[in-house]
C-alpha cells in the first residue's frame, strides 16, 4: 500500500462552498472519496481530512454493514418474533445484528483515544468489507465455514489495527472544538 | 490516486447494496418459510443421526411429550441450557411419556465425520447424558431453526406447543411438560 495523499475533492469542496453552493465535502462523492482513500494511504488521508467532516461515517458504515451482512438475519428475527411473540427473540435478534458494529466502533474510538476518537467511524471500513465479502461468498455457494463470527472477528481485528495505525496521524480535537460540538 | 479513492469507496457502497439486495430478494421469496415452526403447527418430517448410532425420526415424536433443543459447541448460552436440560432429563429418567433430544447444529463447513467427532468430544467433555443427535442442517431447515440455542416442546401428537428462541430456563420447560402431561 502506498502512502501518498488523495487530494482534489477536498479542494473542490472548499471551492463549491466558497461559490455559495452546498459544500461538496458533505455529499456522497466526498464520502466515497473519504472511504476509498482509507484503502490507499490511510495515515496521509486522515491527516488531510477536515476535522468536522465524516461525523456520520460510523452510522453510515454501520448501516452498510447491516445491509451487507444482516438482511437475512434481520428478516429471520422479524419472522421469529411474529411466530413466537417473544420479547427475548426480539432482543436477541436486534442484539445479534447491531452488537458487532457497536462493539467494534467503541473499540476503534477507544484505541484512537478521546481526542482522536471522532475518526472512529471511518475505521469500520474493514469490518464492512470483510463482512460483505464473506456474505458474498456464501451467496455464491462458497461459504468460508468455521465459526459464524469469524468474519466479524477478522474485521474487528483489522479495524483495531487500522485505528492503531492512523492514530498518530489523526489531528487531535481541541478542547474548545469538542465543547462547541 | 485521485481517481482510485472514489472508485474504491464506491465499490464498498455498491458491494454492500448488491449483497443486501440479493439477500432482500431471497428474504421476500422465502418469507413464508422464515421464522421457526410456530406453536400450533405440526412439524415437517425429518430424520437426524443419533450420536450413538441410528436415527431419530419424526415418527418417534408421536406418543410422547418431546423437548427438542438445538445447540452448538461454540455457543455459550447453549452450554448452560444443555446442562440444565441434562438435569431435567435425569428427573424424567425411566418415564416413557417424556423424551429429550439435543440436536447439535454446528453450522456449515464441516464434513459429517467432523461433526460427529466435534459433538462426541464435546459431549464427553461436558459429561452430558441426554440423547444427542448431529444435524447437517436438514433438520434445522425442516424445523426452521435459524439460530441456537433454540428449544421447542412438542406434544404427543407431534404438534409444536412451545418455542423458545434463545436461552430458556429449565423450570419453564418443566412447567410446559407438566401442563402437556396433564392434558
Amino acid at each position: 500500500m502506498s502512502d501518498t495523499a488523495a487530494q482534489s475533492p477536498a479542494d473542490a469542496g472548499r471551492a463549491d462552498a466558497t461559490a455559495g453552493g452546498p459544500p461538496t465535502r458533505q455529499t456522497v462523492p466526498r464520502a466515497l472519496w473519504r472511504w476509498g482513500g482509507m484503502f490507499i494511504a490511510p495515515r496521509r488521508h486522515v491527516a488531510q481530512l477536515d476535522m468536522d467532516e465524516g461525523q456520520r461515517d460510523g452510522l453510515t458504515l454501520g448501516l452498510l454493514y447491516l445491509l451487507g451482512t444482516s438482511v437475512l438475519p434481520m428478516t429471520e428475527s422479524v419472522a421469529t418474533v411474529l411466530a413466537t411473540h417473544s420479547i427475548v427473540a426480539l432482543l436477541s435478534g436486534v442484539g445479534r445484528v447491531v452488537l458487532t458494529p457497536i462493539v467494534v466502533i467503541v473499540l476503534a474510538e477507544t484505541l484512537l483515544g478521546s481526542k482522536r476518537g471522532y475518526r472512529g467511524g471511518i475505521c469500520l471500513l474493514p469490518l464492512v468489507v470483510v463482512g460483505t465479502l464473506a456474505r458474498m461468498l456464501a451467496q455464491l455457494g462458497s461459504p468460508i465455514g468455521g465459526h459464524p463470527l469469524l468474519p466479524d472477528l477478522v474485521g474487528g481485528v483489522l479495524v483495531a489495527a487500522l485505528a492503531l495505525w492512523i492514530r498518530s496521524a489523526v489531528p487531535p480535537e481541541a478542547a474548545d472544538t469538542k465543547e462547541a460540538a | 490516486m485521485n481517481r482510485a479513492a472514489p472508485v474504491l469507496g464506491a465499490a464498498v457502497l455498491v458491494g454492500a447494496l448488491a449483497v443486501g439486495a440479493v439477500d432482500g430478494k431471497r428474504a421476500a421469496l422465502e418469507w413464508d418459510t422464515m421464522g421457526p415452526a410456530a406453536p400450533g403447527t405440526s412439524l415437517e418430517t425429518f430424520s437426524v443421526a443419533r450420536l450413538g448410532g441410528g436415527a431419530f425420526t419424526h415418527d418417534q415424536l408421536l406418543g410422547k411429550v418431546s423437548v427438542v433443543t438445538f445447540w452448538a459447541t461454540w455457543c455459550g448460552p447453549c452450554q448452560s441450557e444443555l446442562a440444565d436440560l441434562d438435569e431435567l432429563d435425569d428427573d424424567y429418567e425411566g418415564r416413557d411419556d417424556v423424551q429429550f433430544l439435543a440436536v447439535n447444529w454446528e453450522g456449515t463447513g464441516y464434513t459429517p465425520a467432523q461433526r460427529r467427532r466435534i459433538t462426541a468430544a464435546h459431549t464427553q467433555r461436558k459429561g452430558l447424558g441426554l440423547p444427542i443427535a448431529v444435524d447437517d442442517g436438514d433438520m434445522a431447515r425442516a424445523l426452521r431453526v435459524s439460530a441456537v440455542p433454540h428449544t421447542m416442546v412438542v406434544d404427543a401428537q407431534g404438534m409444536v406447543r412451545h418455542v423458545y428462541p434463545g436461552r430458556v430456563r429449565a423450570s419453564t420447560i418443566a412447567d410446559d411438560i407438566a401442563d402437556l402431561l396433564d392434558e
